[in-house]
């Protein structure tokens, strides 16, 4: 049970490449996709959850190819969507019961209880009749995840489930996803990075269409051991260090600036080593400009 | 801050699509309408000239009126688009002001929303002077109409639903809402104006209809041929107050709309997010579990269940709510009041009152179809949710399938609405006899069907353009455009295209069974095509988010495989093999490459020489033995007509004409078949030797019809189970100008040369009083007929029955008609009920259907006040029978026929007038009277074959109708006739295409002057020389004509036995009322009461008189005159009538110009008026009637 991406390429109307030959291995587990904005995550995922075609490349998953055999795939799939809407007037039982008897189930009663435990799972259970219009950003997103779960998927795609989440509901829901993870492939893009780091074993990085990094999250860590230096520095001398190193963040602390840069070796007195992490590989990675 | 939000407004519909869109489409059709045959709008009066003033004008109030949604589209869009994008909480909390954000956004988009008007004289101006138009059709461009009609009517219709529009959807910030919010208001407003009119009210509904279209039509009506070329409307009167009006309503709704507004975006969120303890659920796996039921049960749970989720949320939603809001409106009024004319009620017969659902219901639950189908295809986007939805497991037909259902669900729910409407109308006005299968059976079954094809055919307009606008104007074009593609395709092809169900009317007598098996044959082609449609549906269902039609096409491509290939496969087969079997086995009646044309045209060429005005043998006796067969629409006609040459010269060719629709073999004695036309249907035999003067020889005939095994319109709508009847069907002798091709441009493509008027006026022109108008080939004759049908139905043809007998389980019946009258064959066999009576010695007769027997009572009563009418006043009744038959109704606008001594009379007509309230017409007694009066203006005096034929059957039955009504219920009854028949004429005169003719000279196609005119002319003749003089010459004139052979009588004759009775000093207004067309133009200018001593009261009116004489192209002039006109003073109206009691009535010589009349009477009179019962033909009687002013 393997989902392969093989040279998928997206270019929108216009002339923007959206995916550039991406080419992926996702084994079972979470795997988190990272990426700044308009990198190409959401594409990417559309893509998989048979949304929409790539020009070029193919997807499979356990041998069924997704964007011939979509019927096929849908019935394996969860999805969360980055943004999306509701029917107006319609509560969150009702909506998901909807959902539920479209993924298949057909016995009212089987179905009745489990949208419910879906409900309860997401923390939704004393607002199963209020309509989902109503909700306040966090809880439709929770009703977006309730929806993706539902069925027990086994490849699950999930865009930026988190965003929006108070921490209570987001320490909740890594919970529920990592209880899930375990019998599906299950791809979620974040922009926290946390998250990845604490949920992830595999992840990817991509930017403007191109996969930066794929592989490992402890490895992509560890190749950065030694490599990350810091140093407080006056806010005026930052442009300065910034034409000299790579400087992958820069964070104020009491009227000077921290800056951490990434090189081989200590690049000057006053820099002392610092451990990396999963940011400073991100940033590592993606090219400043600033 | 105004001029920014102004700019940028105007610039950001400048840059949008559907601006040139429109004005493309506008200037388009206008232009296709000018310069092409694809496209005509309906000229004023029926006028051929494309671009008069008036056209234009109309042209311009009727878009306007019609286009109202496409012009609030614009502030719509511009009051709703922050909260649609959600931009609306950074706009308003920027330092925007409010009046510059609501002014600025409502003058430009309004100012846009105008810019697709200017379309109409664009299209109009190119189409005209395109140099292939015919000249003919054209006129030179009038500017100032042009002006008018955009500035002061179309602007001003524009503007207003542009404000309310706006200032609505600053409320509802929800477009499709406030859409449907404005199209009712629109329709209430357009039925409340209506009602106003039918009460009466017709200048309140001048002023009040938001429009102007009644005020212009006030301006407008009555025009004729010369006036319809030159005049325009002008912003006067009526119309410029409506304008005023209307205008200042517009500011005061912006005005008041804008204050109330605050620049606050709309929230709606849950209040508080409480944390209450989750109840302690079951924390089991939320696995879905598959039960294990097999697939197709599974798919057709889910069928079930969306199509449940969806109809609950359509009839949930605001469209549906408010469309049957708008259908119960629009029904409670004709239900309630169910109206045939002359303001009398109809019973609520099941019939009828499911015939005014259906119409009723047509449009509204069309709009309903095309919006709900344009909201239910792309209702995912909308919400946005369609990203999680498409990504679901559900088969692709799922979703289409389901919403189709969904939407014809509810609109079984609105026509089931309509049916309860109607269940109760009919119990509330005491009518018992409900007849649910004719409900069920109508509205869920064929109404539903016919609405259900369109429902499919919306979807896959939708589905297949993917955007909402695209597919709204696609079937607004389809609207204008298929009717005439498919009616083309039709004919020429003979295909059934699915839009175009047989039309089905169903009887009391028959039910729906002769239309039954037509009727399923169709639902189950349109059904399989419609299945075609979903298949196509389904594959091009949007399931991701790439529109554009390549990707589509491939994905339907990759759908179309495994078992959908198998279904696709079946449903395709099925459909072509049914496709095949329907069109080789059902009979559709369609008529190849203008077969019919082609034979006129040949018909005339080779016989019009040859036969046209050659002496040929008379028709002097008819034999017919008829076998009918109701159940199997079948018929047997053995016919043996006796000719006899009654001209000087031996005869040796004659011409055969057989009647369409039935198979004839004719044998001629003593003669041999010289040519034979089957195409024609028309033969050509040579005696030998040739048929001596006085000599007779005998035509036998036998004719058959048996009705098609399947056939979808039926050919013989008369030859039904129950009710069947036929007329004229035995074969004619000699030319019959009436098959000649009637279309001038189809004679002139065949190298025809023009129509021939009918034979004008002439009485010298003794040939043409050879004939009389209902055929050529005969004078008097005598008639007998033996009649077999079915052992429970009765048959019945003219005559006396001598004989009735059941043989071998048929019943037989032997009529024989004597003395000779013209020749009037017919039949009818039906499961009849009869009321019997005798009067002055002749049997009296009403026969009629078991279950329509209220007004049999009021037609015996109208039989027999008629025939004693006749008798005391013309002379006697030919025959010892009369009878009134019902007939079923085939045909809604043939109310009744008179046969000689027996009238045929329509189920839909008298039969179920209610004539139970006190102020009802008696409709069913006064046709009656009109159908006995022609046993005597018809069958006794039989006008020649001319110009004013007419006049001496159908107006002297109007006459005579008249009288009798007078007679038996007071003259105010006769007043209501005349009232509806003033405004026939004068309604039908502008309909006219040709030339208007004076009554003598009467045409035959010109119903609105032998009927209507003929009507107010003869009560006029009466009001002046008195019954007892019309009637003397009325006498004179059957003694001389009556009951007698060639020459015929001719309008002349009958307008000198009047001048014989009417005082010379009477002379030039019987001259007035029978050879000229004049109309009057009275007004009262003003009017005074001034108290007199001793409780009297003067009354000065000042009247202006005008009488003008119209030539036949509708050119006025006006011409002086002197003449009595009676003028009247009447207390308040306390019942129905238009008034109250007669405080004064005197005839008051008035001339051309001003005229001032003084009398006294001894109340004050509530109304005062000039010629208070339109005896004058007056295009506006409005003014006629004032209510008089005190004199301080
Ligand atoms: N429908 C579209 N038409 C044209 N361009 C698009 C469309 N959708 C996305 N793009 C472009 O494709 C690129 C990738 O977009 P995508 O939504 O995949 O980014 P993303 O990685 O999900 O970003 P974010 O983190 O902001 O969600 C962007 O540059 C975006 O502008
Ligand atoms: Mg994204």
């Amino acid at each position: 049970m393997v989902l392969s991406i093989e040279n998928l390429c997206k270019t929108w109307p216009g002339g923007k490449r959206a995916l550039d030959q991406v080419s992926l291995s996702i084994s079972p587990g979470l795997y988190g996709l990272l990426g700044p904005n308009g990198a190409g995550k959401s594409t990417l995922m559309r893509t998989i959850a048979t949304l929409q075609d790539p020009d070029s490349g193919s997807v499979h998953f356990d041998g069924i190819d997704v964007i011939r055999q979509k019927s096929c795939i849908r019935s394996l799939l969860g999805y969360l969507p980055q943004e999306f809407g509701v029917y107006p007037r319609t509560s969150a039982f009702a909506l998901l019961d909807h959902i539920a008897m479209l993924k298949g189930c057909t016995d009212s009663r089987a179905r009745r209880e489990s949208v419910n435990a879906m409900l309860c799972h997401v923390n939704l259970y004393q607002f199963r009749s209020h309509a989902v219009e109503t909700f306040s950003g966090g809880m439709k997103r929770r009703f977006g995840i309730a929806q993706a779960l539902l069925g027990n998927p086994r490849l699950l795609i999930i865009d930026e489930p988190t965003a929006g989440l108070d921490p209570g509901e987001r320490n909740r829901f890594c919970d529920l996803l990592y209880s899930t993870a375990q019998q599906a492939v299950v791809i979620l893009s974040t922009h926290i990075i946390q998250d990845v780091q604490q949920l992830c074993p595999c992840m990817a990085i991509i930017h403007e269409g191109r996969v930066l990094y794929s592989g490992s999250t402890s490895a992509a860590i560890d190749s950065l051991q030694g490599k990350i230096w810091k140093k407080l520095v006056p806010m005026d001398a930052l442009p300065n260090y910034q034409s000299r190193f790579q400087v992958i963040s820069t964070r104020l602390m009491s009227g000077s600036t921290q800056i951490c840069i990434f090189a081989d070796a200590q690049p000057d007195t006053g820099f002392e080593s610092c451990d990396p992490d999963l940011e400073s590989f991100f940033f590592s990675r993606i090219p400043q400009t600033a | 801050m105004f001029r920014a939000v102004f700019w940028f407004e105007l610039c950001f519909w400048l840059r949008s699509r559907l601006l040139y869109s429109l004005l493309l489409t506008t200037t388009g059709i206008l232009f296709l309408s000018m310069a092409t045959q694809l496209i005509r709008f309906r000229g004023p009066g029926g006028i051929q000239i494309r671009n008069t003033a008036l056209t234009v004008q109309l042209l311009y109030q009727y878009l306007s009126a019609a286009g109202f949604l496409i012009f609030a589209s614009f502030p719509i869009a511009a009051a709703t688009r922050d909260h649609t994008y959600q931009m609306s909480e950074i706009i308003f909390t920027t330092s925007v002001s409010r009046f510059g954000w609501l002014l600025g956004r409502f003058t430009a988009s309004t100012i846009i929303a105008l810019i697709p008007l200017c379309g109409i004289s664009a299209g109009i101006l190119i189409g005209s002077v395109m140099p292939w138009n015919d000249p003919a059709q054209f006129v030179p461009i009038c500017w100032p109409a042009h002006l008018l009609g955009l500035a002061a009517i179309a602007v001003p219709n524009a503007l207003l639903p542009a404000t309310i529009a706006f200032v609505i959807s600053l409320r509802i910030p929800n477009a499709v809402s406030v859409q449907i919010l404005l199209a009712t208001l629109w329709f209430g407003t357009d039925l409340g104006t209506d009602l106003l009119r039918i009460y009466d009210h017709e200048l309140l509904a001048a002023m009040l209809d938001p429009f102007g279209s009644i005020a212009v039509f006030q301006q407008t009506k009555y025009l004729t041929g010369a006036k319809l070329q030159t005049e325009y409307v002008t912003l006067v009167g009526y119309l410029l107050w409506n304008r005023v009006l209307w205008l200042s309503i517009s500011a005061l709704i912006l005005a008041v709309g804008c204050r109330r507004f605050q620049l606050t975006p709309r929230r709606n969120r849950l209040a508080v997010e409480t944390h209450r303890p989750v109840p302690g659920h079951d924390l089991r796996s939320f696995a879905l579990t598959h039960s294990a039921t097999p697939a197709f049960l599974n798919r057709a749970r889910q069928l079930l269940n969306l199509t449940r989720f969806e109809f609950r949320s359509a009839v949930s939603g605001p469209l549906f709510i408010i469309i049957s809001g708008f259908v119960l409106w629009t029904l409670a009024f004709p239900l309630l009041r169910y109206e045939t004319g002359y303001g009398q009620q109809s019973l609520p017969v099941t019939s009828a009152v499911v015939e005014v659902i259906a119409e009723r219901c047509r449009f509204p639950t069309l709009i309903f179809i095309v919006v709900a189908a344009g909201m239910l295809v792309h209702r995912e986007r909308d919400c946005r949710i369609h990203e999680i939805i498409s990504t679901l497991p559900h088969p692709d037909w799922l979703f289409c399938c389901g919403r189709l259902l969904a939407m014809t669900l509810a609109v079984a729910m609105m026509l089931t609405t309509g049916a309860v409407m109607g269940v109760f109308s009919q119990l509330i006005r005491g009518f018992t006899n409900l007849q649910p299968e004719v409900y069920v059976v109508s509205l869920l079954g064929v109404e539903l069907l016919r609405l259900f094809v369109v429902a499919v055919l919306v979807f896959t307009v939708q589905i297949c353009t993917s955007s909402r606008v695209c597919g709204y104007m696609l079937c607004l074009g389809n609207e204008i455009i298929s009717p005439y593609f498919i009616s083309q395709l039709a004919t020429n092809r003979g295909l059934i295209s699915i839009l175009h169900q047989p039309s089905l009317i169903y009887s009391d007598f028959y039910g729906f069974a002769p239309y039954a098996g037509g009727l399923l044959a169709f639902s189950i082609w349109s059904l399989l095509l419609c299945a075609v449609l979903c298949l196509l549906m389904s594959l091009l269902w949007q399931r991701g988010n790439d529109t554009a039609i390549m990707t589509r096409l491939r994905e339907a491509r990759r759908r179309l495989r495994g078992r959908t290939a198998v279904a696709a496969a079946v449903i395709c087969g099925t459909t072509t093999l049914y496709g095949v079997w329907l069109h080789t086995a059902v009979t559709n009646h369609w008529d190849p490459n203008n077969a019919p044309t082609d034979a006129a045209a040949d018909y005339e060429t080779r016989f019009r020489t040859r036969f046209e005005n050659k002496p040929h043998p008379r028709i002097t006796d008819l034999r017919y033995e008829v076998d009918l067969f109701p159940k199997e629409r079948s018929v047997r006609i053995r016919s043996t007509q006796t000719l006899q040459n009654r001209n000087a010269a031996p005869q040796a060719e004659i011409l055969v004409n057989l009647p369409s629709g039935l198979q004839h073999s004719v044998r001629l004695e003593q003669a041999h078949l010289l040519l034979d036309l089957p195409a024609l249907r028309a033969q050509v035999y040579r005696i030998e030797p040739p048929l001596l003067p006085g000599d007779s020889i005998r035509m036998h005939c036998t004719s058959s019809y048996d009705a098609p095994a399947l056939e979808l319109d039926l050919e013989f709508r008369n030859l039904v189970q129950n009710g069947l009847t036929l007329t004229h069907f035995s074969p004619t002798i000699g030319y019959e100008a009436d098959r000649e091709l009637q279309d001038e441009q189809e004679r002139s493509k065949r190298g025809l040369p023009q129509l021939r008027p009918s034979p004008p006026l002439d009485p010298d022109n003794l040939t043409a009083r050879r004939n009389h108008k209902d055929s050529t080939d005969s004078d008097l004759v005598t008639m007998e007929t033996i009649i077999s049908t079915e052992s429970d139905h009765v048959a019945i043809a003219p005559g006396t029955l001598l004989r009735s007998w059941n043989q071998q389980n048929r019943q037989y019946f032997h009529y024989r008609l004597d003395p000779p009258t013209p020749k009037a064959p017919m039949v009818l066999s039906a499961r009849l009920r009869v009321a019997r009576d005798q009067c002055n010695g002749i049997t009296t007769e009403v026969w009629y259907h078991p279950d329509h027997k209220w007004n049999v009572p009021s037609m015996m009563h109208g039989l027999h006040s008629a025939l004693n009418y006749g008798i005391q006043n013309f002379g006697p009744y030919q025959f010892s029978f009369a009878r009134i038959v019902e007939f079923p109704r085939y045909e809604n606008h043939i109310a009744a026929m008179a046969f000689p001594g027996t009238m045929p009379y329509s189920e839909a007509g008298g039969f179920i007038t209610d004539i139970r309230s006190p102020g009802a017409f008696e409709k069913a007694f006064f046709i009656v009277a009109h159908e006995v009066a022609h046993q005597w203006w018809a069958y006794q005096v039989i006008g020649a074959n001319m110009e004013g034929a007419k006049m001496l059957s159908e107006t002297l039955a109007e006459y005579t109708a008249m009288m009798v009504l007078e007679r038996e219920f007071g003259s105010e009854m006769v007043r209501r006739h005349l009232r509806v028949a003033h405004h026939n004429y004068l309604a039908g005169r502008a309909l006219d295409t040709r030339n208007e003719h004076p009554l003598s000279r009467v045409r035959p196609d010109q119903s609105y002057l032998c009927y209507y005119k003929g009507s107010l002319v003869m009560y006029h003749l009466r009001q002046l020389i008195g019954e007892e003089k019309i009637n003397a010459a009325l006498r004179r004139l059957l003694k001389k004509f009556g009951g007698k052979g060639p020459p015929y009588a001719t309008s002349t004759d009958l307008i000198n036995e009047f001048k014989a009775e009417t005082p010379a000093e009477h002379h030039a207004i019987l001259d007035d009322l029978f050879n000229r067309i004049i109309l009057f133009s009275n007004k009262i200018t003003r009017s005074d009461i001034r108290q007199l001593p001793a409780g009297r009261q003067q009354i000065t009116l000042e009247i202006e008189c005008r009488k003008l004489e119209s030539d036949e192209k509708g050119v006025e002039r006006e011409v002086p005159f002197e003449q009595d006109i009676e003028i009247g003073a009447f207390a308040a109206v306390d019942d129905h009538r238009k008034y109250g009691a007669a405080l004064y009535r005197q005839m008051h010589r008035l001339r051309s110009g001003r005229n001032t009349v003084v009398f006294e009477t001894t109340e004050i009179p509530d109304t005062v008026a000039v010629d208070p019962f339109f005896m004058l033909i007056d295009r506006n009687i409005d003014d006629n009637v004032v209510s008089p002013t005190a004199e301080p």
